[in-house]
């Protein structure tokens, strides 16, 4: 049997990334996932959001899929903006923050990273598409 | 003005100016930078009465100071506390790099501390702030009370020596760390290297040399290399001639007999320079060619990835010596090369053989060919060694059909750039041979010999242009594929050989796609183009006349047998 | 006064926050406005009741690590309570615990401010 997919399309507009939160939520309970792992999940998946939506243009979309699998829950979030290096991502300290403008940026890839169980990023300058995983044990 | 000092002042002053020599003294003995500053801490608060302190230092990302000494100080109340370099206290202290005295009010964060009265003074690195010692309520038989112009300034000569000392131990750690880290590349490569100096001893030596010289390392180290190399001249004469010339010396293939244990090595001298430029030694880099390292540079140019990966998974596969194995053996040249160049200018002929070849070679490699050899114009492939399988007479065929076929494509270009085009002979045998790496030891290539090499050399110049003549133990071999035919030929006369040799000519079929992939360039050229006026009913119509006039084609060259049946 | 402050009040001379709904951007700006303008006047005790918010984002979270900094300089203090256990984890991963403290209930946090 295919693995189930959930395909999302997102307008770049204010808080859209609730839309693809309320999806995980939905998509944790049909899993059996725990209220920790759904709450993993959602965090993540606004942080890889307000990214996609920050190197995009306004008139692009944001494209989120979920591929439920036996035992883990996939995520992707896939833009067609400027594309980043990671290799140029600081690992954020909040005493290097401090006392910055920048505080607010950077966090993302931390958070995704601590949350989920795996991460991989491929990114140019047509697009990026951040592949988060989830495993689920039984 | 006379400054009148009582006598107890006096001694007091005698006693801190001791302990500043004591600190002094001590600082320049720590190795250890946090241990350095805890000490630093204790000794300020003793001297100067201060019931806590706090050595704070800089972090390079960040405004906040790290917490790197502390004494007498509730550290669950230091928990939380944001040391930010450019805000309050400390950002007038960093501005001013001057000691500072302080009375810390209710709404101050180091308020926390639950201390009243406090002491900054800035720990400096030449002129750079590093970090800040403060220390908190002055202890008197009157209880607590605030830090004095005096104070003041014990603490900032205390400070002054701290910066010192520390700035002493930050450059040992950094000159350290580098030196394990080169220490570290240097043991880890496979090539061996050693150093000389001036009069020849060897001053450093990497785990790879030791092993080619035969010694253990600390054996090696602060010998001669003239008694560490015996009797092998050619490491004297390398260096010296380094020496002389400075510049870099190598010598490829050089056997070196070193206490026991023979290696052969390329070998290159380079003069050891100092940071005038001035020569303190030389540098020998020893490459070791051992069977591993030999097997890779002798085939590395001659076969595909796949057979080096596959003769270095199966050694016994190899046998460099000579043995006597089946193998097919094909050979092409160009027809008319030799006048044909004779028109064109010698950048052109080299140019147009270097493309010819790597277009070959591709085809070759591509069907786990090993190149042989190229004479001139001329192509020997192997197939069958130094690894053998089934396929091997079928891939040479297979290479040859290939290699015509690519050809055509290669001429259509050359037409195009107004060049000639090239025509090849191709001549396939199969028999018993000898193969092994020949030659002597400084220039080795692995071939192969016999009889069955010499027919397949004269089968190349019996070959027409565009043909490929092939013999009947060839075509034993291949004759089941369904891809090509083989004609019979007239047998061949060949030198040495009293009865002619029986030939024949392998005839490939070429796919349909050809014609088709120009098709679809032109129906694609015409779409754009062609104005709609001057198609009938619509462009793809074309399409129907060429399937149409297709068949009418095929169906006249048809014999009645391959007709296909009426429906 | 911005829709995701539910209520705010004062108790104990402790400014208590209360929030309701996606603490992203906006909703930080929201909670600072009412912190500095709080500090003008004179107040340094700070806890934000978070039993209204089940969503957060990193940048509305690094907000409040601006709002740290400013009470330092008053020598404030400030503390959440009522958080989602993700809420928790992300204040942890974000650093914000070093500086200011999750309690679990309003008594323990009136407590120990």
């Amino acid at each position: 049997m295919k693995k189930p997919t959930v395909e999302l399309k997102l307008p770049i507009l204010p808080n859209m990334e609730l839309i693809a939160t309320q999806t995980a939520e939905v998509i944790a309970r049909h899993m059996n996932l725990t209220d920790e792992q759904s709450g993993e999940i959602s965090m993540a998946l606004i942080e890889a959001c307000i990214n996609a939506f920050e190197h995009s243009k306004t008139d692009s979309n944001v494209f989120i899929h979920f591929l439920i699998e036996e035992d883990s829950l996939i995520m992707k979030v896939i833009d067609q903006g400027i594309g980043f290096d990671k290799t140029k991502v600081e690992i954020p300290k909040i005493e290097n923050k401090m006392g910055k403008e920048e505080r607010k940026r950077g966090w993302g890839l931390q958070l995704i990273q601590e949350l989920m169980d795996s991460v991989e990023f491929e990114s140019n300058s047509d697009g990026t598409t951040v592949t988060m995983k989830k495993n689920i044990k039984h | 003005m006379n400054k009148q000092f009582n006598i107890n002042e006096l001694q007091l002053k005698y006693l801190e100016l001791e302990t500043l020599l004591d600190i002094t003294n001590e600082l320049n003995s720590f190795e250890n930078v946090s241990v350095l500053l805890q000490e630093i801490l204790i000794k300020s608060c003793a001297v100067l009465n201060a019931s806590s302190g706090l050595i704070l230092m800089q972090n390079n990302n960040s405004d906040l100071f790290q917490i790197e000494a502390e004494f007498n100080i509730d550290v669950e109340a230091l928990k939380g506390i944001i040391f930010n370099k450019k805000k309050g206290f400390f950002n007038e202290v960093n501005q001013n790099r001057k000691p500072l005295n302080i009375q810390i009010a209710n709404d101050n964060f180091l308020a926390r501390t639950n201390c009243t009265y406090g002491l900054i003074a800035p720990l400096l690195d030449k002129k750079d702030l590093v970090g800040v010692i403060v220390l908190f309520d002055k202890e008197s038989r009157a209880g607590i009370s605030p830090f004095d112009d005096s104070d003041t300034n014990m603490l900032s000569a205390i400070a002054s020596q701290a910066g010192v000392a520390y700035n002493n131990i930050k450059l040992m750690e950094n000159i350290k760390e580098a030196k394990t880290f080169n220490d570290n590349i240097m043991q880890s490569i496979v090539t061996g290297v050693f150093t000389t100096n001036l009069m020849g001893e060897i001053s450093h030596v990497n785990r790879a040399a030791a092993a080619i010289i035969n010694l253990e390392r600390e054996m090696v180290i602060g010998n001669h290399y003239d008694y560490v190399f015996e009797s092998n001249e050619i490491i004297n004469q390398l260096i010296s001639k380094c020496e002389e010339v400075l510049a870099t010396i190598s010598e490829t293939q050089i056997q070196i007999d070193c206490n026991g244990k023979s290696t052969s090595v390329n070998i290159s001298v380079s003069p050891l320079l100092n940071d005038l430029n001035e020569p303190i030694g030389s540098v020998v880099a020893m490459e070791d060619l051992s069977n591993l390292d030999k097997l890779k540079s002798t085939f590395k140019k001659y076969v595909s990835k796949q057979i080096v990966d596959q003769l270095l998974e199966n050694e016994e596969m190899l046998n460099l010596g000579g043995q006597e194995q089946e193998a097919t053996i094909l050979f092409s040249d160009i027809r008319g090369f030799t006048s044909m160049s004779e028109t064109m200018s010698p950048t052109d002929v080299v140019e147009t053989l270097n493309d010819y070849f790597n277009l070959m070679i591709e085809i070759i490699f591509k069907y786990n060919g090993t190149l042989d050899k190229i004479i001139g114009d001329a192509l020997m492939v192997i197939y069958g060694a130094p690894n053998s399988t089934d396929k091997d007479t079928e891939n040479a065929v297979l290479t040859a059909i290939e290699m015509q076929e690519k050809l055509i494509e290669f001429n259509q270009l050359r037409i195009i750039n107004s060049k000639l085009p090239i025509t090849i002979g191709i001549g396939i045998n199969r028999g018993k041979v000898i193969s092994g790496n020949i030659g002597s030891r400084q220039q080795m290539n692995f071939t192969v010999i016999g009889d069955s090499v010499n027919l397949a050399s004269r089968l190349c110049s019996v070959a027409a242009s565009d043909e490929i003549i092939v013999s009947d133990a060839v075509w034993k071999q291949v004759k089941d594929n369904k891809l090509f035919k083989g004609k019979k030929l007239s047998p061949v006369k060949v030198k040495g050989k009293v009865k002619p040799i029986q030939i024949k000519e392998i005839l490939y079929h070429r796919p349909a796609f050809h014609y088709e992939q120009a098709f679809e360039k032109i129906e694609a050229f015409l779409i754009t183009h062609l104005p709609t006026k001057y198609t009938y009913h619509t462009i793809h119509h074309i399409r129907d006349v060429v399937e149409q006039a297709e068949k009418i084609a095929k169906k006249e060259k048809m014999s009645k047998a391959e007709c296909p049946k009426q429906k | 006064m911005s829709s995701f402050i539910k209520s705010t009040k004062e108790a104990n001379q402790i400014v208590i926050i209360e929030t309701d709904g996606y603490l992203n951007n906006e909703g930080g700006e929201a909670i600072s406005a009412i912190c500095y303008e709080k500090i003008k006047a004179g107040q340094h005790k700070f806890l934000i009741n978070m039993a209204g918010t089940k969503v957060v984002n990193s940048i509305g979270v690094s907000i409040l690590i601006e709002i740290i900094e400013k009470l330092q300089e008053v020598n404030g203090k400030i503390g959440y309570y009522n958080l989602a256990p993700i809420v928790a984890k992300t204040f942890n991963i974000m650093g914000l615990t070093k500086y200011s403290t999750v309690f679990a209930t309003e008594e323990e946090a009136v407590g120990a401010l």
